[in-house]
């Protein structure tokens, strides 16, 4: 049998100046991967070897594969059944929460899981209230301990569900029209419609969103252990800190590492053909059914149960706590902080959105095994805890500085670029699916027509392909955004020593673990979030002059937000 | 003409990280006047920027704070080395600083003023690192249920009347690895390990979850009978803002345990110059101030803890709680067994 080949799309050779950049480049992101993979040819240590024979390992593996499967779960529910409703359907209210079911990224994960600690604590609004309407005692009436396995799912599910409903909701448009319209031909139900036809062709796009999901859920360290949840991401630090042993933390970051890796190629190789079967057609612009009286209040209630759960009641309870404890109003205090944080955010956003595309238009062009490898090894950033990533940037500035940084008098340890490379590492991934989204959605077919006629790759790139996935690079941008707004780890270890908004709030969390005290710094990181989300909203939908986009792009792919 | 300017715009920002070629300086020559230091710190309370602001002000020296995660702060004062900027490091616990002097990152501070404000037990006998404040990890009972002459020591904790009745904070935390360690110094570590096997058997009422405020409320749902927590939580929940978290600290006490014989285990809050200091004469200046009688009546007034200084009265609150023997062992010893204590909490499935 004759082997299967790649498509090479326009030249046979594998390398170009294309895919040297783009391989350049990616080999420079994923350094600080190579680092931790390093350690895998370690020799095994004492710790290393107390940690396979004791029954920690065991019950790490155990509560991690529980603990990511069910928010993956429930993060895919919270996602998929609202994108669907948004994007097929007019109900009271769906313009609205078809970007407010968003906002609950706003919230970074340990403000959410302190909080909704805080409103099912005794000492919270939901149990006052209750003794205070039926007159129970402290300590007379058992309730619910939010602080659990459960707990935990549910919490990481509302604040990260956004990832699974945006990715799903863009597939969904895609494909609303042609699926209503045949499936009605076949007789089908809506519902059927939606489990039979419009679900599986939307499938690779939720898997990858619920990926996200569950790599932040992999590498988050403090929430976990403050729901009393032990996860492979607690052995790691236990094993650096607790036992002190560097090279037992390493080789089970490492191996991680190599996991997610391994899921990340998979998931390639099972959708690699559906990419064929997607339905990009830009002549149809969807028409969305309103729906009559119960249908509506059902359409509309499913909706708002995760915005209600994601954003209302936490906000709401942020502000509850901001004027009880009286916070003051500083302005002198909080635009360094505010400025800081824009500034970090919109740099990072930037740089990973430039690297995205690069990587992503390399992708599409030459697809072949090298590329693939490069752009799969410089999107695993995400799942790695964000202290191994602040130690191994650390480390590659100190061998750096070491090296070659005394004779040019340059020092990179502690600098700017330390701290954007840092984020850049760890974001890549969420900036990369985005943008690939969006090059999958323009096509292959374009690009074909363009090179027939002449055009260069760059020419192509910059005058069809980024203007057709507008609004993919602007969700990209506003992702990353988010989520270097949320940093704080990295921001405290690498670079200068600046204080964000995300800095200040865990300081003051961390001071009094309790969020009542950073509450009002909190609700301002979400204002940020709020702004940049409405700032989108306000420039995808202000209609474009140029006719070119009302008739192709506007038409077709309506706003993002 | 939109792509050409999305174009620049990356073109800029490309530019932008080689415009700040990001030197270091590791000798700034500029402030002949006033020195600068370099502050690595856990301590996130904002009552210390208050301090330092002071120090300021009156010795025209400026500081830069570094905040984070202690432990990991150590890693990087470890992996910079001599080129760290870093004069002094603040922890918020022994353990840190043993480790930190154990990892050669610390150096000798010379100063008669620290010797005599600070007693010995309280800080380190070669002078590495000082102890600025002082807290204890008492236990907490529900004053309904529990009688306190039903108490006595820590290691009572595993007997029959105790059982499921006991609450406590994860293994991860600092200050229950201390005090273990604490126990396998004064015990051993047999006694230790029998200890914490019980505990985890028969005491405990429930899976470690949450912090030491979160024990204190989970008293008041009824969860136990006793929590073990560290003094100054109590004083953050008796002058909290929600009246319902007051009520919840009226109704709990503090019982200092093992009073009759080696004492209540404390902690510190302390500092120590770093090895690769540029600053030795400032940074030793900042410690001396904050050991002074104001700053150490600060930290007792605005974050509950204890000060260090043998002459400085304690605050209303503090004094409320009454005095209690203290365990003097040398805190030297106790930061020796930290990873002891960990393997321990391993072994016995303490979460």
């Amino acid at each position: 049998m004759k082997k299967k080949k790649f498509y090479f799309f326009r030249e046979a050779r594998y390398w170009n100046k294309w895919t040297l950049g783009m391989g350049g480049s990616a080999l420079f992101v994923a350094l600080p991967l190579f680092f931790i993979l390093f350690y895998l040819f370690q020799a095994e240590s004492d710790t290393w070897r107390f940690f396979k024979q004791s029954s920690l390992l065991n019950t790490y593996f155990k509560n991690t594969v529980w603990f990511v499967g069910l928010t993956g779960l429930l993060s895919a529910i919270f996602g998929i059944l609202p994108a669907w409703f948004v994007s097929t359907y007019r109900f009271p209210f769906s313009s609205v929460l078809e970007w407010a079911l968003i906002l609950p990224l706003a919230i970074p994960v340990y403000v959410m899981a302190y909080t909704y600690s805080g409103i099912f604590d005794i000492t919270g609004v939901l149990q006052t209230t209750l003794r205070t309407i039926f007159g129970w005692k402290r300590g007379e009436y058992a309730f619910f301990e939010i602080k659990s396995f459960l707990g935990l799912v549910f919490v990481f599910s509302v604040a990260l569900y956004p990832y699974v409903y945006l990715l799903a909701r863009d597939s969904f448009r895609q494909q609303t029209s042609i699926v209503l319209e045949i499936s009605r031909l076949f007789g089908y139900s809506s519902v059927r419609a939606f489990c039979k036809v419009a679900l599986p062709l939307a499938l690779p796009s939720i898997f990858l969103g619920v990926f996200l999901v569950q790599m932040e859920c992999l590498s988050d360290y403090g929430t976990v252990t403050y729901y009393g949840v032990s996860t492979y991401t607690v052995g790691i630090y236990k094993a650096w800190y607790g036992y002190q042993d560097k090279n037992a933390a390493m080789q089970l970051t490492a191996r991680l590492l190599l996991f997610a890796l391994v899921v990340s190629v998979l998931f390639w190789w099972v959708v690699r053909h559906q990419k064929r079967y997607q339905l990009y057609l830009h002549q149809f612009k969807p028409e969305r059914t309103p729906l009559s009286s119960y249908r509506a209040i059902l359409a509309c209630g499913v909706c708002l149960i995760p915005f209600l759960l994601g954003f209302l009641i936490p906000v709401l309870q942020l502000l509850y706590w901001m004027f009880q404890t009286h916070q003051q109003f500083s302005l002198t205090v909080w635009l360094p902080l505010i400025r800081n944080s824009f500034l970090l955010a919109f740099g990072t956003a930037i740089l990973t959105v430039f690297l995205a595309v690069l990587i992503g238009y390399t992708l599409k062009i030459y697809e072949n095994r090298w590329t693939l490898f490069f752009s799969k090894v410089a999107t695993m950033g995400y799942v790695l805890p964000s202290s191994v990533v602040a130690f191994s940037v650390m480390s590659l500035c100190h061998f750096f500085d070491q090296q070659m940084g005394q004779f040019l008098s340059l020092f990179l340890s502690n600098s700017l670029i330390a701290l954007l490379f840092a984020y850049v590492v760890r974001f890549l991934t969420v900036a990369f699916h985005s943008v690939e989204a969006g090059f999958t959605k323009v096509g292959k077919k374009i690009d074909e027509v363009s090179f027939s006629l002449g055009t260069s790759p760059l020419k192509t790139l910059l005058t069809i392909n980024l203007p057709l996935m507008k609004y993919s690079l602007l969700s990209a941008i506003i992702l990353v955004f988010l989520d270097v707004l949320k940093e704080f780890n990295l921001t405290f270890l690498v670079g200068p020593s600046f204080e964000t908004l995300a800095t200040a709030t865990y300081s003051l969390a961390i001071t009094h673990e309790d969020m009542a005290e950073s509450s009002v710094l909190a609700l301002l990181i979400i204002c940020m979030g709020i702004f940049i989300l409405t700032f989108a909203k306000f420039i995808l939908e202000t209609p474009n002059k140029n006719s070119f986009f009302r008739r192709y792009v506007y038409a077709s792919d309506p706003p993002a937000f | 003409m939109k792509k050409l300017y999305f174009l620049f715009f990356v073109f800029i920002l490309g530019c932008e990280p080689n415009r700040e070629p990001s030197p270091k300086n590791p000798n700034p020559e500029k402030n002949k006047n006033m020195g600068t230091i370099t502050i690595y710190t856990h301590r996130h309370y904002p009552s210390d920027q208050l301090l330092f602001e002071q120090f300021t002000q009156k010795t025209g020296i400026t500081i830069t704070v570094r905040k984070g995660n202690g432990n990991e702060l150590l890693d990087k004062l470890k992996l910079e080395g001599q080129n760290s900027p870093a004069d002094l490091f603040m922890t918020a616990d022994i353990g840190m600083l043993y480790q930190a002097k154990t990892a050669g990152v610390l150096q000798k501070a010379e100063s008669n003023l620290l010797k005599e404000s600070i007693p010995a037990h309280l800080r380190d006998p070669e002078n590495y690192w000082f102890g600025l404040t002082k807290r204890a990890r008492v236990i907490a009972y529900h004053k309904e249920r529990v009688k306190p002459e039903d108490l006595s020591t820590y290691e009572a904790l595993t007997e029959e009347k105790w059982k499921k009745k006991v609450l406590i904070r994860s293994s991860t935390n600092v200050y229950n690895q201390s005090l273990l360690a604490s126990f396998i110094v004064a015990n051993g570590e047999e006694k230790a390990n029998t200890w914490v096997q019980q505990m985890v058997k028969q005491s405990m009422a429930r899976k470690p979850v949450g912090n030491d405020r979160d024990q204190v409320k989970a008293l008041a749902e009824g969860l136990g009978d006793i929590a073990i927590i560290n003094t100054y939580y109590y004083g953050l929940l008796l002058h909290s803002t929600n009246e319902q978290e007051v009520e919840v600290a009226k109704s709990v006490g503090l019982f200092f345990p093992n009073q009759g014989d080696r004492g209540t285990h404390i902690n510190i809050s302390g500092a120590g110059v770093t090895a690769s200091s540029k600053n030795k004469k400032e940074a030793i200046q900042l410690l001396e101030f904050l050991v002074q009688e104001e700053s150490q009546k600060q930290f007792a007034e605005v974050n509950y803890e204890y000060p260090v200084h043998p002459k400085v009265a304690p605050s209303d609150f503090l004094k409320s709680l009454g005095t209690f023997k203290e365990d003097s062992v040398s805190l030297e010893e106790v930061g020796k067994q930290n990873k002891k204590a960990v393997q321990l909490f391993d072994q016995n499935g303490w979460e």
